[in-house]
């Protein structure tokens, strides 16, 4: 196994933040780590690259033991979130720092340097002060330090939160491309789902501390195995405490005498969201928006499947 | 492929065992060694001293309490003005405050003599009076007048970091400027106004120079202490007279603590927005503050006008000629003692600010108890006087197996580690501008402690750096209270020779001495600061705040 996480239990002060987690990450995949703020996946990240030592468990990296390696003797970099770019140190600089570390000549480094540069499409760039570049560019800068160094595993740690909704999805674009050309593997944390099912080959979803569910992004929308995972993914009107039905799933159709009234409109663009009022009971409703929407106090029919729970 | 770094581990090992070593004997162990031995010593018995010296304790009090009032009104007065003012007369207005803050703390005194004092300019020639201006009124009045600077401008940085909208919406609701100022700006500024009296407090118990140079027969703890070494070399009676006044010392040091820490917490505001000042020009608050700043700063006008005109003129049959008569007349005095002065508070300056910038880096980038520790035992000589600090280090350094006093390197010592004390401080507020993730990343890319230091603390910081470096030389430059017992004869400081003269009644000699210190500081101030500006990057959109904005010591 490539990467090995097993029973890793964190606490601080007496309070368990991580709640012995196993899972395994395969070689060159993406694993998105998904869930709220404050459940622990920024910790989960921490005891991964090192920066904070471990209460219980065990993680395994090709088949070594790396639970309490210091950070720099781990084949693991991380891409954080406020992108910790050197602000005295020029974009070649910044992108070979970690090369400093190790035994490459001049011209090895240089070489590296400039495909690197290249691969981030930042070619004419090389001698830029940090601060004279866009924050995509920066994000870029950031990615590449890390990627340079070849490391076993890249971790990145909400990378595109700070970027604009644009730039957002071109860079989730950009590190797929980056990942299929280099064979890395990544985990990624984000609180976005959508982020997750662009980025990820599989989603780990966690919530206090604990694992809800792993697996990729259709499984985790059509077979939620818990309540959390239903609430968290997606919207969804509970039916009974296993049942529920997806809003888009249910299918309106105009009609005078219909058992349905629509009570609320709201318009998204691409879709119209509708609270609809049937047999004593609000339901959301997600339509695609072609042209027929329907105004508050029609009557329509309703016609619906729902869906179970695998608990 | 694993490895272990074991260079780098040791550097990190030795560099953290000197730390610790050094502030241990160079700052806990002088102190440790003035209660140790005045309480095993023969003599007198400190509860004796004590019952027998009340009255010492009671005028120490009295001038304490009563230039802490003072000097708070003062500083609160000089403080309010700047919210009526344009942002480019607060840039002046504080640049005058930041220049008196680097000459020597009693030139205020020895301005107040040459002025008012039995031969004084206005008394004597101009009012044709002979009276006595030495006395208590005099002490409070001159420490009230010359913390106020430091004080105001503690206060002034407070009034920037309010939340314009507060003053905004209190007058968008309708609030006059009166009550902006008696609902808001006050009740916010309260914990500065805290720490600002009690910094006055500390500082005015501790002071040994204003009451022996115009105390006349009025006596406090710190000057007969101080009197106790000089003229009878009575060390043991020094160290019960300091312990007397470390006891208030120390209660007001514990309020500062507590109060300082909801300043420093509470300057989170300025979430952007206008500024909501000037304020118009009006209420009672604004002609109250006005006449009092007026008052202030033409006392502070008299005061260097006095001094620059001392040092440069002559008086024939009752008036003044330029005259570079003084300047030559200091000469003697001083020979290689500039040189002396100003090396020794490079060193100091570099040398406090690089120990203390380490002790920062552990105890808030590593988060190491035993350095946080070790942080607090460096701020013993900012809460304690300077007297005592030095009086710890005739009694510490004096015999084996540490026998140096009577050396130079003695001098050094104190004044390096008496920088730590502030260095700290300033290190720490450089520090917290540094994202943690930066540390973080230098190991993530392979990356150990020595690469933190050499790729990411010290050049993020060195614009703290040179402005701490700025501070510990300029307060080396102007310090006194802790160098005083041990200087000897032959390795002279300049503000001690000019100590020297003021009691000599030489003030012409004295006031080019001042001047001298002035122009060294503000030309290290002028240098320090055209280095920060031409290494000055925009830093600010990878930069998580602002640079920092610390004031200069006292």
């Amino acid at each position: 196994m490539f990467l090995e996480v097993k029973d890793l239990t964190k606490k601080y002060n007496h309070k368990t933040v991580l709640h012995s987690l196993s899972f395994q990450v395969q070689q060159n995949e993406i694993l998105v780590v998904l869930g709220p703020s404050g459940c622990g996946k920024s910790t989960l990240l921490s005891c991964l690259n090192g920066f904070t030592t471990t209460d219980g468990g065990v993680v395994t990296l090709l088949d070594q033991d790396i639970t309490n390696l210091d950070p720099e003797s781990r084949d693991i970099t991380t891409v954080f979130q406020s992108y910790s770019l050197f602000p005295h140190m020029n974009v070649i600089k910044n992108l070979t720092y970690g090369l400093k570390f190790q035994k490459l000549s001049r011209q090895e480094k240089n070489e590296k340097a400039k495909k690197m540069l290249h691969l981030l499409q930042l070619d004419d760039y090389a001698n830029s002060k940090i601060q004279d570049l866009s924050g995509g560019q920066q994000q870029r800068v950031a990615l590449g330090r890390s990627l340079i160094v070849e490391p076993q595993l890249l971790l990145l740690d909400e990378p595109f939160s700070n970027l604009d909704e644009k730039l957002r999805l071109k860079m989730r674009q950009e590190l797929r491309r980056l990942q299929k050309e280099l064979n890395i593997t990544m985990i990624f944390v984000t609180h976005d789902q959508q982020e997750a099912f662009a980025i990820g080959d599989r989603i780990l979803v966690m919530d206090q501390g604990r694992i809800q569910q792993i697996s990729n992004g259709e499984e985790l929308y059509s077979h939620p195995k818990n309540d959390f995972v239903l609430k968290f993914i997606g919207d969804s009107n509970q039916i009974t405490d296993d049942e529920y039905i997806r809003p888009e799933k249910i299918e309106l159709t105009k009609n005078e005498t219909g058992d349905g009234t629509i009570t609320n409109v709201i318009f998204q663009g691409a879709t119209i969201d509708y609270e609809l009022a049937y047999h004593d009971k609000n339901y959301q409703v997600t339509s695609l928006n072609r042209g027929q929407e329907f105004k508050i106090g029609d009557h329509v029919n309703v016609a619906y499947s729902t869906d179970k729970m695998e608990g | 492929m694993v490895k272990k770094h074991f260079g780098s581990k040791t550097i990190n090992w030795i560099v953290f065992t000197i730390l610790s070593l050094s502030i241990l004997i160079f700052i806990l162990y002088p102190y440790l060694s003035i209660f140790i031995e005045s309480f095993n010593e023969p003599g007198q018995t400190f509860f004796d001293f004590f019952v027998n010296n009340l009255d010492l304790t009671k005028n120490s009090l009295f001038i304490a309490i009563t230039t802490m009032i003072l000097s708070t009104i003062l500083s609160v007065a000089v403080t309010l003005i700047f919210v009526f003012i344009s942002k480019k007369w607060q840039q002046i207005l504080r640049l005058i405050l930041l220049i008196t803050m680097v000459s020597p703390p009693f030139v205020t005194s020895l301005a107040y003599i040459t002025l008012f004092g039995r031969r004084g300019m206005i008394t004597h020639d101009l009012l044709q009076l002979t009276i006595n201006p030495y006395g208590p009124q005099g002490i409070i009045l001159m420490e009230a007048l010359s913390f106020t600077s430091l004080n105001a401008l503690v206060l002034i940085g407070l009034i920037n970091q309010l939340e314009p909208s507060l003053i905004n919406s209190a007058r968008s609701l309708g609030a006059k400027v009166d009550s902006i100022i008696k609902d808001i700006i006050i009740p916010l500024l309260r914990p500065g106004l805290i720490v600002v009296a009690l910094i006055s407090f500390i500082r005015s118990l501790a002071d040994f120079q204003t009451p022996t140079i115009i105390g006349g027969s009025y006596k406090v703890l710190a000057s007969e202490g101080y009197l106790a070494v000089i003229s009878m070399g009575d060390i043991h009676q020094a160290a019960l007279i300091n312990i007397t006044l470390a006891i208030p010392a120390l209660i007001g040091f514990f309020l500062y603590i507590k109060y300082d820490r909801i300043v420093t917490t509470q300057g989170h505001g300025n979430s952007g927005g206008q500024s909501p000042f000037p304020l118009p020009k009006k209420g009672v608050f604004f002609w109250v503050a006005s006449i009092l700043s007026i008052l202030f700063y033409i006392a502070l006008i008299l005061q260097y006008g006095s001094i620059v005109l001392n040092a440069v003129s002559e008086k024939i049959m009752g008036k003044f000629h330029f005259s570079l008569q003084p300047l030559l007349q200091t000469g003697p005095y001083l020979n290689d003692t500039i040189l002396r002065t100003v090396s020794y508070s490079i060193i100091a300056g570099l040398l406090g600010s690089l120990i203390s910038f380490f002790i920062i880096y552990y105890s808030q980038v590593k988060k190491n108890k035993w350095m946080q520790f070790i942080e607090m035992v460096g701020t013993f000589p900012y809460i304690l006087p300077g007297t005592f600090f030095g009086l710890g280090y005739l009694y510490a350094f004096s015999k084996p197996p540490l026998q140096i006093t009577g050396t130079a390197i003695i001098v050094v010592i104190n004044v390096i580690f008496k920088q730590v004390a502030f260095a700290t401080k300033a290190a720490k507020a450089a520090t917290n501008q540094i994202e943690p993730t930066y540390f973080k990343t230098v190991h993530d890319l392979g990356g150990t402690v020595v690469n933190e230091w050499n790729d990411v603390f010290f050049p993020m910081t060195k614009h703290g750096f040179a402005l701490t470096f700025l501070n510990g030389f300029i307060s080396t430059m102007t310090t006194i209270g802790s160098i005083i017992f041990l200087v000897h004869p032959g390795q002279n400081m300049m503000t001690l020779v000019m100590f020297d003269v003021v009691q000599q009644g030489q003030y012409q000699v004295a006031s080019v001495i001042a001047c001298l210190i002035i122009l060294i500081c503000l030309i290290a101030a002028g240098i320090v600061f055209g280095i920060i500006n031409l290494s000055e990057r925009d830093w600010s959109h990878v930069f998580r705040s602002q640079r920092s904005n610390q004031e200069v010591q006292p």
